[in-house]
């Protein structure tokens, strides 16, 4: 309860006591008035009512008895009228007693008597009037006398009984009222003396209960006021206004302790940082701290720790208490309590430490601290230094606040320190470093003293700022006539004005480089004179401020450009004379060329007329030898063609499988005959219709594959194509000439596409040759975007390798790859040949159309395979063999497989380098499905297969025949043996005068069968056949001659005459096997041309070496 | 009547060489007739196929003298006897025959004239 509660309860008490008697008292007057007032008003009036009342009737009764008695009837009349006068009264006065008199009921009921009695009186008295007025005067005084006495008697009676009562009434109330008075006093003095009790009790109690506390606190804050600020103050748990005090004494209490916890903190962190301010290295600087600073903590063991800036580790720099300060492990960064404090730059502490992990002592005696901790000295959010601290109790809030004080200050302080010790330490490098500067000067100025070039620095302006020796002795200026001039002055005058542009942009893009790539130089020296110089330029960029300079560096070279200017002289004359050389070649080459036709043609027409033995082989010889010089001659030709830069390419639509095929089928001849193996492959994803010169490329490879061949003497030559690039429609093609020869040795590969060089002279002699076919070749492929190169390794073999570009042509292939594919789907063939690269080419192609392929090298092998395959459940649809294999060749394997109880209905195709005549017999007897010559030509082999797996059921798809050693002429053929296949005897005349006329020899044919026979005998160079003939038309001789042909025998161009040119008939006749067709009539022109064209596309390959 | 037979283009056609033209013509009077009988003789055969033979022969070798309007004839006599139809045949040929002997006689002609 507070105060002003206590003394509120203290003071309401008399209030309270003071109102209840006012109220007591008050109330008690009332009642006293209304008492009294009683008395006064109310008794004392009924009294004198009554006394009034019984005068009245005492009047009326005397003057009732005046009346009767007199004599005098005034009198009488006097007395009746008083009489009269007071029974008004009476009755006036009743009502006023009934009105408000009566007091209680005995007072009602005398009243009432009274009222009775004065009734019974009046009537009485009325009576005797009555009887007076009647004059019967003597009764009425009898009457009187006998009723009016007792009835006066009865009235004094009741007046008198009503009067006492009233008077004893009144006496009562009075003395009532006296004696409640009297109580009430006495009452009101108890109370009085009872409230006045207590208050003072009360008021006792209370004013001790302020006094009390008031004091204690008063006597607190004079131990307060003395400076001791660890006496609680007491009460400030009171709720009262003294607690409210007591705690503001607390609170200034703790105010004036805080003032001097800081003015401690203060002092001591001014005192100490003044001190370590003055610490000339970090040692003393740790040295200071922790003797000022550990004492103030409360005594116990300290060390303080820099961190090394930008590096883990952590030195001690000092120490107190410690026994040796300057040691200890050195913690790193993070580790440890004083690690953890650095990095995290917070303070750490450590508490509850085990006994042995430090003692802190003094000479008395030592114990393990409780206490140990760390904090930071901190500059810029990092903590450079740390201070830790072990004793026997956690530092107060006092010391806390110290530390709080101090340490930012003398982290700066020591930053401070650092900092200027390492000012020291730079300004010493600095010095060190200029020295090697000059130094390196020094060196700097020999070396361009020494130059043999004349170095000239110049700045961004243009002026020469340094030069050397060699520059004054080379433009015949002294060096301080140059310093300070502008570089121009060395500049011829005609090319002065251009110079500073060109230094401009030097300086825009500065880099170290020859000057004015292309442009003829030139410098002027003081006594005029020009000399063509070599400049260098590089830029050097200074380090105070001059911006760019930039080195030149001259060298004469008049000397050179004098010697390169003979020599350009010479290249030219040259030059022009191997062009004016070559220009002559290229235009001889058709007076060489017509001689040379007319011999090889004379040859040709004397081979074809009846000769002897003898004359033969010398006609032959005659012939090969012209072959041989016209070949010489062409290569001589062709060179001096590409030399004179008149080697045009020629670019044509062609199929380029079918035109590898007839290029390389005359040469498997020459190489079957030396037993090595021709193949070639062409990768599948290589387009096969390409648009270029395919006439130069056909050159190339036969010069190629025909240098192999010729180094070669057992083992094969493999030709690959594959297709290295393909953007847009244009193709790059890589061809790779393999082969098992002599090789060539690396020093003379180089030498080898030269022109006139062998790789040696010796192969010559040996192996013949012009030696122009490989730089003819290496001219060829870099006129079609190629590039030529040999991989050889000598006794092992060659490899020529080339690449062209070629466009992609729209041309399609003959054979459709979605038939071959639906046809072969399941089915596999058993490919058979000793030479593992011909079997490898075989299965790519035949893999590329979808048929499977199991694979042999020998005929028992062979039919070791087609064992295992039928048993487990393949059977193999087709062999592919080689002819010339060793143990069994191809004809006794086809034996055996006929032979065979299981395999004998296996269609067995046969492949050969070459063919013989009596091998037709055989072929047939064994049944052998299809001949093909090798190396095989895709389009043929895979019409081919298609063929035999198809089955004779399919004999609608007509068999291409298939190529053979097509002649290899090496003059355009002028004169054609014909077969004319004519039944009409005037037509024949017409087609024979054409022809005859145009030099050719012709046989005719009347009908086709005639036409079959005699293509089989005799050898033609064209058939022409007319359609439609008696006993066998064009159609069907021609489907038997191709019929024939596929056991390859060669394949003659036919060409058909019909007279219905109807578009059905061409097709007609081209799926019987024809190659052309001509409308009847004949017509001169359109028939040789028709002829030229057919044989163009049937004798590509007539052969060019 | 305008002439079977184109002068120019003949004459072109053998090189101007008479003495060629001389012989085919001779060729042409002996066989062409023949071929006639032969379309006469398979008409009465009823073999159509032996109607168109013989009367292509007779065409192509009617083709080789410039004459449009006897080839067209010899055509015409090929046609009925390729597709079978036999019943025109007859006047076909009749006229066919007719243009033919009109051709070698004024071949002849121009062949005496310029011999």
């Amino acid at each position: 309860m507070t105060i002003k509660q206590r003394l509120i309860l203290l003071l309401s008490i008399p209030l309270i006591t003071l109102c209840t008697l006012g109220a007591y008292v008050y109330i008690s007057a009332a009642q006293l008035e209304r008492e009294v007032r009683m008395v006064a008003d109310t008794q004392i009036e009924s009294l004198a009512t009554i006394g009034r009342i019984s005068r009245s009737l005492n009047a009326r009764r005397i003057n009732l008895r005046n009346c009767l008695i007199s004599q005098d009837s005034d009198e009488c009349a006097k007395a009746r009228e008083a009489f009269e006068a007071d029974r008004g009264n009476v009755v006036e006065l009743f009502r006023v007693y009934a009105d408000r008199l009566v007091t209680n009921d005995e007072d009602a009921r005398l009243f009432s008597q009274m009222q009775e009695a004065t009734r019974a009186w009046n009537t009485m008295a009325a009576n005797v009037l009555a009887d007076l007025d009647l004059g019967k005067r003597e009764q009425a005084v009898e009457r009187l006398g006998r009723e009016g006495d007792d009835l006066g008697v009865q009235l004094d009676r009741v007046a008198g009984a009503w009067l006492e009562l009233n008077e004893d009434a009144g006496r009562e109330m009075g003395a009532t009222a006296l004696g409640s008075l009297e109580s009430r006093r006495r009452l009101l003095v108890a109370v009085c003396m009872a409230a006045l009790g207590i208050t003072a009790l009360l008021g006792v109690i209370v004013l001790r209960s302020i006094s009390r506390p008031l004091d204690r606190l008063r006597r607190s804050v004079e131990t307060i006021a003395k400076g001791d600020y660890q006496a609680p103050v007491p009460f400030t748990a009171a709720s009262d206004e003294i607690g409210t005090l007591a705690r503001s004494v607390d609170v200034l209490k703790s105010g004036a302790a805080e003032t001097e916890r800081q003015r401690w903190t203060k002092l001591n962190a001014a005192r100490i940082a003044s001190a370590l301010q003055a610490a000339a290295t970090v040692e003393e600087f740790g040295r200071r701290l922790v003797s000022e600073l550990t004492p103030l903590l409360g005594g116990g063991v300290s060390a303080v720790y820099e961190a090394a800036p930008e590096s883990e580790s952590i030195r001690r720099v000092a120490g107190f208490g410690l026994a040796d300060a300057g040691s200890g492990a050195a913690p790193r960064r993070g580790e440890g309590l004083v690690g953890e404090c650095i990095a995290s730059v917070a303070a750490a502490n450590l508490t509850g430490l085990p006994p042995a992990y430090l003692t802190v002592s003094s000479g008395i005696g030592s114990a393990p601290p409780t206490f140990v901790g760390a904090w930071p000295l901190v500059v810029e959010n990092s903590a450079i230094a740390a201070f830790e601290f072990a004793s026997f109790r956690e530092p107060g809030p006092r010391e806390q606040g110290l530390i709080e004080e101090l340490f930012p200050i003398a982290a700066i302080s020591l930053d401070r320190l650092r900092r200027n010790l390492r000012t020291q330490e730079l300004l010493a490098e600095m010095q060190r470093q200029s020295e090697a500067l000059r130094a390196s000067e020094e060196e700097f100025r020999t070396l361009l003293e020494a130059a043999p070039d004349a170095l000239i620095i110049s700045d961004e302006q243009g002026r020469i700022v340094l030069v050397n020796a060699q520059t004054e002795r080379l433009l015949g200026y002294r060096r301080d006539e140059l310093i300070g001039q502008p570089i121009e002055i060395l500049v011829p005058e005609r090319t002065r004005a251009a110079h500073p542009g060109l230094r401009r942009r030097y300086h825009e893009n500065p880099e170290v480089r020859a000057m004015g790539s292309g442009m003829e130089l030139a410098a002027v020296r003081k006594d005029g004179t020009e000399f063509s110089v070599e400049i260098s330029l590089s830029p050097l960029h200074k380090r105070d401020g001059r911006g760019m300079l930039v080195c030149s560096s001259l060298r004469d070279t008049t000397e050179r450009m004098r010697v390169q200017d003979e020599l350009r002289r010479a290249k030219q004359k040259a030059e022009e004379a191997t062009v004016a050389k070559s220009a002559f070649l290229a235009n001889m080459s058709h007076e060489i060329r017509t001689p040379m036709n007319g011999i090889m043609g004379m040859t040709e027409l004397a081979l074809d007329t009846d000769l002897s033995t003898e004359q033969r082989d010398y006609l032959n010889t005659v012939k090969s030898s012209a072959d041989a010089l016209l070949s010489l001659i062409n290569d001589i030709l062709d060179f001096s063609k590409i030399e004179a830069g008149r080697i045009e390419l020629d670019p044509v639509e062609f199929l380029l499988r079918d035109s590898m095929a007839d290029t390389l089928s005359p040469l498997s001849l020459r190489a079957a005959t030396k037993g090595v193996e021709l193949a070639y492959d062409v990768a599948p994803d290589v387009p096969d219709a390409l648009v270029g010169d395919v006439y130069r490329l056909r050159q190339v490879i036969v010069n190629l594959i025909g240098n192999a061949i010729k180094f070669t003497e057992h083992g094969e030559v493999v030709m690959s194509l594959r297709l290295v690039e393909r953007s847009g429609d244009e193709v790059m093609l890589e061809v790779a000439v393999r082969d098992t020869g002599i090789g060539i040795d690396p020093a003379a590969a180089a030498r080898l596409f030269k022109a006139f060089e062998q790789a040696e002279s010796s192969t010559t002699r040996k192996y013949g040759g012009t030696g122009l076919g490989l730089a003819i070749s290496k001219q060829l492929v870099e006129l079609m975007g190629g590039q030529i190169r040999l991989e050889s390794t000598p006794g092992s073999g060659s490899t020529f390798t080339f690449s062209v570009r070629f466009k992609v042509g729209t041309a399609r292939p003959s054979a459709s790859h979605d038939d071959a594919a639906k046809l072969f789907e399941g089915k596999s063939a058993l490919v058979v040949d000793d030479n593992r690269t011909n079997r490898r080419i075989l299965e790519t192609m035949l893999n590329h159309w979808g048929l499977k392929t199991i694979q042999a090298d020998s005929a028992k092998s062979g039919l070791t395979m087609l064992d295992r395959a039928s048993n487990a459940g393949q059977s193999v649809s087709l062999v592919v063999t080689d002819l010339h294999m060793p143990d069994t060749d191809g004809f006794e394997f086809a034996q055996a497989i006929r032979s065979h109880p299981i395999h004998r209905s296996v269609p067995v195709m046969l492949l050969s380098s070459s063919g013989t005549a009596g091998d037709q017999a055989r072929i047939v007897e064994l049944g052998i499905a299809a001949r093909l010559l090798k190396p095989v030509k895709q389009s043929l082999l895979l019409d081919n297969v298609m063929r035999v797996l198809a089955g004779p059921a399919r004999s609608a798809h007509v068999p291409v025949p298939v190529s053979d050693n097509v002649h290899p002429s090496a003059v355009a053929p002028k004169t054609l043996r014909i077969l004319l296949a004519e039944d009409n005897p005037v037509n024949q005349k017409f087609a024979l005068r054409v022809l005859e006329g145009a030099g050719h020899g012709v046989t005719v044919a009347n009908n086709g069968r005639e036409a079959v026979e005699r293509s089989a005998s005799e050898s033609f160079d064209l058939v022409l056949m007319d359609v439609q003939m008696p006993e066998m038309d064009g159609l069907e001789a021609s489907r038997t001659i191709r019929a024939r042909e596929s056991n390859g025998t060669g394949r003659v161009p036919i060409i058909a005459m019909t007279a219905n040119a109807m578009k059905g008939d061409r097709e007609m006749c081209i799926d019987s096997g024809m190659d052309g067709y001509v409308p009847k009539p004949v017509k001169r022109d359109v028939l040789f041309a028709e002829i030229e064209r057919v044989l163009k596309e049937v004798g590509r390959g007539a052969g060019v070496q | 009547m305008a002439q079977a037979f184109s002068e120019t283009e003949l004459m072109d056609r053998v090189d101007n060489d008479i003495a060629f033209l001389a012989e085919t013509v001779e060729m042409l009077t002996g066989d062409g007739p023949s071929l006639v009988a032969d379309i006469r003789r398979a008409i009465g055969a009823g073999d159509a196929a032996g109607v168109g033979r013989a009367a292509h022969a007779l065409k192509g070798m009617i083709s080789n003298f410039c004459a449009p309007r006897a080839q067209a004839a010899a055509l015409e006599v090929e046609k009925l006897g390729k597709s079978g139809d036999l019943a025109p045949a007859a006047a076909a040929t009749e006229t066919l025959a007719t243009m033919l002997s009109g051709l070698i006689d004024e071949l002849n002609a121009f062949v005496k004239a310029r011999a």
